[in-house]
């Protein structure tokens, strides 16, 4: 079973992509992101996807992790399939099943005229599909190679205010603490006959009966750790030092340099693009500009 | 020319008639009269020449000067002209002469007077030319016995038509260019990629914006844009063709309605044509207007330029041409980059004032900030990790019935209590910094959609409650209604703008009934409902923080 | 060092003062024991002293509290941070990052020291924790003592002169406590810190203290040297305070010392010899549990833990065999457990914290499924069963009360169970069961809002309503006052309830159960009667429990006593036999303990 803990718990390796700086690792994300939200060509799409999948390949992910991935990156995409194949709204569309007839009394009407899955619209959410997958499988990977401190640490490095980490670091810190807390809470509430319910009208009540003793146990919490944390002289100084420092490798650099070049190139170039066929802007001299971009982008 | 002068004499007679009673009237009326009929009188002498004063015509098919074209199977029409030069009265008699075989639709013989000099006589003759008329050139005769003064003079007119087969024509006429689009004159736009087609929305809000923002759109109610299209005639006739098209669905080969779109109340089909006479080894290039209606989808289609002999159905020749046409929406373009900056200016606001803004809440108040973006990742983010798209993948469209349900009312029970806790500006945007940086660290969602969700919603819960007086100097976050209203908009807001975001960004497509139907039950209903239960989850932690 | 002069504090929002007028001087280098019943304001009085109150708090305050002469309302609440560093209850509750290294380094960090600074700051006061090997661990990793320590070294990080401590080993298990207290004494003798420490558990920490403060009511009403407090117990007594046994003891032998370890309670018995009085060691049952049915106890080895065999008894209702189970498959957490509890039974089980306590509750509860083996409640396999199946018949008392609380009031909590079950008589069962739980006055209050006590014992009604057939409870015990954990375990003591239930407390265990389980590492390690158990200090080692003072003194005067009442009891029957077999001596030993002592022989009857 792929429980909260494959998803939240990172796996600790030497490995290249281990050692890399947390601030690279989050740069690189970041690019890799603009990227995949700029690409339209499927085979650079795909292309994209399998770089970042052999990341997991040198991290040296143990199985349960590949599990864990395999399982979301099929649900994502199959996800994408299923919404793309009813709503896809490009010609040619071929219709292989009708879901809700056009004439279905109410719903026909609300739907505006049926529903109805399309061949093309399963292809198009495959494609579609690639680009959610890279930037969740890119994530997953920042995060399973990545202790949270030292995330935390990446982010302060890249100027997050301080306030906001240790805000962030708060919350890690006691996720598994709640999250044991809230099973606790279901397990006393089915004790007493309640059965949580997850969809339905009874999720109000649920939610009610759940969160309830879990905030009001934070509330308590927070007075002491608040106090806690006074006392250790936080916010004495505008400013605060640090035990750790990052340091970015050569590799890292190179790495960064890359994603981020090539990162702006693609977006630059399909944005010149996308002006060019939306009429807004156009020059002959960039017609080798427009060849990449309708030809590899 | 003259047809008309005689109509408005013929126009004054009667107008005379019927006012002549007054005096006045009719000394003007004899003073028009000696005026008219003097020239005439003076004309009656002159000689009649039929070759000099006659143009006499005859077109096979009509348009066309010398042989024409023609397949089996044609409805053709002859075009006969007669025109007097001469100044008096003629009485002309025409017959027109069709080789056999050919089936004339009309009468053969016309008879008609021509009164004055440019007086002149036309008749569009329609026939047949039989699918199994053997090919040939045929000649066609017409001959006009003129009557002047009791005189008869003979003038006679021929023509010849070419019957060719469909092979033959085929091979004679060729499409050989084809823009897509074109400029009006049927000429190519670098500026504009080849074969492709964008369609734009025409909301009258975005043109006024897209006005002001200086990009370019059409004004009117469609967009237009035009195809070129370069005939060559390689035969030795001169071909009379008319040049339609169609924009067909590329796998079902059925015409698209979105590209003949109803103009004015026309079929757009009266205005996508254009007719050429090809002279016998030239090329021609003529435009078609394309109209392309706001709904039509993007996608791969087909355009077929057809072109069909004047008088024939039969199309000669076609040619096909794969487009694409871009449904280029500008609407959620623009809400995605509207979000984008928000998103990043309050951010990057954030960031250069994160002292000052932080200075504002106790460390206690981070904490329960904190704590509580925990409990919204631990109860919502965690599981939905998967229950999300398990439940997309089950239930399809459906389940934001059902994961809205789980998401909306539990995350904005948690966004009121906290409020009610902590009801300072500010508090909603930590909140939702909390979560997405939480989200980033713990299952990697450092995705520019959560960002931009996220930013936004925050933005507008943050805005809308220090309007409403949830958070303001005198903060009143309990009214139940008021929270419920101020969540409810807010999400329905944030969630078209993600519904846009994710078809910008991600291509994806939503229907419009879904999105509405997202944003009504989940952004507004299930909202409510949980801002509702929330305040008084609030009130009763209140009770635990005292 | 710590000047306090009448010191006046309310909280925002209250009309009461929670202090009132409290006057207190302490030295520099004293460890000084700060006890007094729940809600008489120690844990405020620990706020004072680094500025929270009032600095953040808000509230009405007035008076003085001067640390090394700096008057607290005038200072910075960071300078103040800097002086004193305050420990609370729950080391969970405290830390905030996610590695040992990080949440020592958060103060020197904000404090703006040089790298070199911090990291030698960290190194030195995990040393001084006795936590040096673990500076890179996940805090989530340690254990309850660990974590305890890792606030303390976070606290010394800053360099303060005072600690003040609010109930830092009330949540440990015996493992942890030990871990803690020691490191608190450590602190205090070679670093010379001041030491405030606010507990419950008198018994423990009294050894180690140099004054007893007793607060009550807002007020001092209390102060006298350690060594001299337990001349007057009953103060003590009045207010519910637990005693140490030794001292307990030599008062009840009217002995007037005041011994705090068994050390020197065995001197003193040994002055007053006892021991040779004690020739014939005989067993005393308690008078309690001799009614009860109880089976034949020994230790037992693991992996044939089963004390009755196999025969499935007509009154069992729980029947455990060969049960494996845990949340990872690769990582069993119980390996191959066999029990049988009959109806009626009280069963703790006991051991440190990881060894499957609350495992073994949450099969019991079905809410866990064995990997191997079989779990059968009331003879129904919990395999072939949902959750629900047994919801109702079995109740279960969290260790943090809090989380079982969620209705808007008391009454509702009690109603819900019923409710949900669809029962009958739903007011009555409510009514009957808050006023087992005496909350009956409170029926109409929001229970997140009621006190710790409070909220314990609606969590209890909230399960009593049900009135299931067993009853769990996962240490109800931590961080609960004495009163409120006898009144909830004499309910189901005159009830008969059929109970498990997991506690540190070895003395609550010998107090209230019929049968203790002694757990190691997924494994019931020992299975019978109290005193059995008890005995076997290899067993007892195994799972880091220690014998309580009076059965060590027992057992050195070569009885069998588990509780100071039984033993008084024999000490005194012993000392009369002797009185009268050796009257000149016997006489001795009287008039030596009249005039040493000052108290009456009357105090040691028979």
């Amino acid at each position: 079973m792929i429980g909260a803990r494959s998803i939240a718990e990172p796996t600790i390796k030497d490995t290249i992509i281990h050692r890399m700086d947390p601030r690279a690792k989050i740069l690189v994300l970041i690019s890799t992101a603009f990227i995949a939200v700029t690409l339209d060509n499927p085979e650079t799409t795909f292309l994209l996807f399998l770089i970042v999948l052999s990341g997991f390949a040198l991290a040296r992910m143990p199985a349960i992790k590949i599990k864990t991935l395999t399982l979301l990156l099929v649900l994502l995409i199959w996800g994408t399939i299923y919404s793309q194949a009813l709503f896809y709204s490009q010609l040619p569309r071929t219709v292989i099943f009708t879901i809700i007839q056009p004439d279905f009394p109410v719903l026909g009407w609300l739907t505006n005229g049926g529903l109805f899955v399309y061949e093309e619209g399963l292809r198009h959410g495959a494609i579609q599909g690639l680009r959610s997958a890279s930037i969740l499988s890119l994530g997953l990977l920042m995060c399973w190679t990545t202790d949270s401190r030292d995330m935390l640490n990446g982010l302060v490095g890249l100027r997050v205010p301080y306030s906001v980490a240790f805000m962030v670091v708060t919350a890690v810190r006691f996720l598994p603490i709640i999250i044991t807390e809230v099973v606790t809470v279901v397990t006393v509430q089915r004790l007493r006959g309640f059965n949580p319910k997850r969809f339905g009208p009874g999720i109000v009540k649920t939610s009610l009966n759940i969160l309830t003793p879990t905030l009001s146990n934070c509330v308590r919490r927070t007075g002491t750790l608040a106090v806690s944390i006074q006392s250790r002289a936080f916010r004495a100084n505008p400013d605060r030092t640090y035990l750790k420092k990052l340091k970015f490798s050569e590799l890292d650099k190179a790495m960064v340099t890359a994603c981020i070049f090539a990162a702006i190139s693609i977006v630059i170039i399909k944005l010149l693009y996308n002006m060019y066929t939306s009429g807004i802007y156009y020059t002959s001299g960039l017609r080798p500009v427009y060849a990449i971009a309708r030809g590899y982008l | 020319m003259s047809l008309t002068g005689i109509g408005k004499c013929r126009k004054s007679e009667k107008y005379s008639n019927e006012k002549g009673c007054g005096m006045k009237n009719i000394v003007f009326f004899f003073l028009i009269l000696v005026l008219a009929i003097q020239p005439a009188a003076a004309q009656v002498q002159e000689e009649f020449k039929p070759e000099d004063m006659t143009t006499f015509m005859i077109q096979v098919p009509h348009g066309v000067e010398g042989s024409g074209l023609a397949v089996g199977g044609s409805n053709l029409s002859a075009y006969l002209f007669f025109e007097s030069y001469y100044d008096g009265n003629m009485n002309v008699t025409m017959e027109l002469d069709l080789p056999e075989g050919f089936v004339l639709q009309d009468t053969s013989v016309y008879s008609f007077s021509l009164q004055t000099e440019y007086e002149d006589w036309y008749r569009l003759v329609d026939f047949y030319v039989p699918a199994n008329l053997s090919s040939g050139t045929y000649n066609i005769t017409a001959t006009a016995v003129v009557e002047v003064g009791g005189n008869k003079h003979t003038i006679v007119r021929k023509t010849r038509l070419k019957v060719a087969s469909k092979e033959e024509i085929a091979e004679e006429i060729e499409i050989s260019g084809l823009t897509v689009p074109s400029d009006e004159d049927g000429y190519g736009d670098p500026s504009h990629p080849s074969s492709t087609l964008v369609v734009r929305e025409n909301s009258p809000a975005l043109k006024k914006l897209l006005k002001v923002t200086d990009l370019r759109i059409d004004r009117e109610e469609l967009t237009s844009t035009y195809i070129g299209v370069e005939l060559t005639n390689k035969g030795d006739s001169t071909v009379p063709v008319i040049i339609t098209y169609d924009v067909l669905d590329i796998k079902t080969g059925e015409p698209v309605k979105a590209f003949k779109p109803a103009i004015m109340g026309m079929n757009s089909d009266t205005l996508c044509y254009a007719t050429l006479t090809l002279s016998p080894g030239s090329s021609s290039l003529v435009s078609l207007p394309l109209y392309i209606s706001e709904d039509a989808m993007g996608g791969e289609y087909l355009l077929r330029v057809k072109v069909k002999l004047t008088g024939s159905d039969w199309v000669a020749v076609t040619q096909d041409q794969k487009i694409t046409a871009i449904s280029r929406k500008w609407g959620p373009i623009i809400i995605t980059l509207v979000s984008s900056l928000l998103g990043l200016t309050t951010v990057s606001l954030f960031f250069s004032r994160s002292k000052e803004i932080m200075d504002r809440f106790k460390t206690r108040n981070l904490v329960l900030i904190s704590l509580f973006g925990t409990v919204s990742f631990a109860a919502i983010n965690l599981p939905m990790t998967i229950l999300w798209e398990l439940s997309h993948a089950v239930f399809g469209p459906f389940s934001f019935l059902f994961t809205g349900l789980f998401y909306e009312i539990l995350l904005y029970m948690l966004i009121a209590s906290l409020v009610v806790l902590i009801p300072k500006p500010g508090v909603v945007s930590l909140f939702m910094m909390v979560r997405f940086l939480l989200g980033g660290f713990i299952t990697g969602s450092f995705t520019p959609i959560t960002f931009i969700t996220l930013s936004l919603s925050a933005v507008l819960l943050e805005v809308m409650m220090y309007t409403a007086g949830i958070t303001s100097k005198n903060p009143n976050p309990e009214n139940r209604f008021r929270m419920g209203i101020v969540c409810g908009i807010a999400d329905m807001v944030s969630g078209y703008a993600s519904f846009s975001v994710w078809m910008v960004l991600y291509r994806l497509f939503y229907s419009d009934w879904y999105i509405m139907a997202n944003i009504l039950i989940d952004g507004f209903l299930y909202t409510f409902i949980g801002a509702w239960f929330g305040i008084s989850l609030g009130n009763r932690l209140k009770k635990v923080a005292e | 060092m710590i000047e306090i002069k009448d010191l006046w504090y309310t909280y925002p929002g209250r009309t009461d003062p929670t202090l009132k007028g409290v006057n207190l001087k302490i030295e520099e280098g004293e460890f000084v024991l700060l006890t007094g019943p729940t809600g008489c304001g120690k844990s405020t009085l620990l706020k004072t002293l680094n500025g929270i109150i009032p600095h953040e708090s808000g509230g009405k305050f007035s008076g003085s509290i001067r640390i090394n002469g700096i008057e607290t309302r005038d200072s910075n609440q960071m300078e103040l941070s800097r002086g004193v560093g305050l420990v609370f209850q729950n080391p969970d509750d405290q830390i905030f990052s996610t590695t040992v290294e990080d949440e020592v380094a958060f103060g020197p960090e904000n404090l703006c020291l040089e790298r070199e600074e911090i990291d030698k700051k960290v190194e030195e006061t995990l040393q001084m924790v006795g936590m040096s090997g673990h500076r890179l661990d996940s805090t989530n990793s340690l254990s309850g003592g660990q974590k305890q320590r890792i606030c303390i070294a976070s606290m010394l990080a800053m360099m303060p002169e005072i600690l003040a401590m609010d109930e830092p080993v009330s949540q440990m298990d015996p493992v942890g406590t030990r871990e803690v207290l020691n490191t608190v004494r450590e602190l205090n003798r070679k670093l010379k810190i001041t030491i405030l420490l606010v507990e419950h558990r008198i018994h423990e920490l009294a050894p180690f203290a140099d004054r007893i403060v007793i607060m009550d009511g807002g007020e001092i009403i209390f102060d006298q040297p350690a060594s001299k407090a337990f001349d007057h117990l009953e103060v003590f007594h009045r207010l519910g305070l637990r005693v140490p046994e030794p001292v307990e003891l030599c008062h009840r032998l009217g002995i007037r010392a005041s011994p705090l370890s068994v050390r020197e309670t065995l001197a003193v018995l040994n002055r007053k010899h006892f021991k040779e009085n004690m020739k014939t060691p005989q067993f005393f049952s308690n008078p309690k549990e001799d009614t009860e049915a109880l089976p034949e106890a020994r230790a037992v080895s693991p992996g044939n833990n089963d004390p009755i065999g196999n025969n499935d008894s007509v009154d069992s209702v729980i029947s455990i065999r060969d049960m494996w189970s845990g949340y990872e498959k690769n990582s069993m957490v119980l390996k191959g457990i066999n029990l049988e509890i009959r109806k009626g039974e009280r069963v703790a089980v006991m051991g440190t914290n990881g060894s499957g306590k609350s495992t073994l509750l949450l099969n019991l509860a079905a809410m866990l499924k064995p990997y191997k083996g079989s779990v059968k409640v009331f003879g129904e396999d919990t395999r072939s069963r949902n959750p629900y199946s047994f919801a109702g018949r079995v109740g279960f008392v969290f260790q943090n009360p809090d989380l079982m609380l969620f209705c808007d009031s008391a009454e509702e909590e009690a109603r819900f169970g019923p409710v949900q079950l669809k029962f009958e008589n739903i007011e009555e069962r409510a009514r009957t069961s808050l006023e087992a739980m005496s909350i009956l006055n409170l029926k109409q209050d929001l229970p997140q809002s009621l006190s710790r006590g409070q909220r314990l014992r609606t969590a209890v009604a909230s399960v009593l309503s049900i009135n299931p057939e067993i009853i769990l409870l996962d240490e109800p015990t931590t961080g609960q006052d004495r009163v409120n954990i006898e009144q909830m375990m004499d309910y189901f003591k005159n009830n008969r309830s059929t109970l498990v239930f997991c506690t540190h407390d070895i003395e609550i265990a010998m107090l209230y159960a019929t049968r203790i389980l002694v757990m190691n590492e997924g494994q019931i390690i020992a299975d019978g009667k109290g005193r059995d158990v008890i005995k076997d200090i290899e067993i007892l080692r195994k799972a880091s429990l220690t014998q309580p003072p009076v059965v060590e003194i027992a057992k050195y005067l070569g009885v069998d006593a588990f509780s100071v009442t039984e033993l008084v009891e024999m000490l005194t029957c012993r000392s009369s036999e002797a009185r009268k077999s050796e009257v000149i001596n016997s006489e001795v030993i009287n008039s030596e303990v009249i005039n040493s002592e000052g108290i009456k022989s009357e105090g040691i009857k028979c």
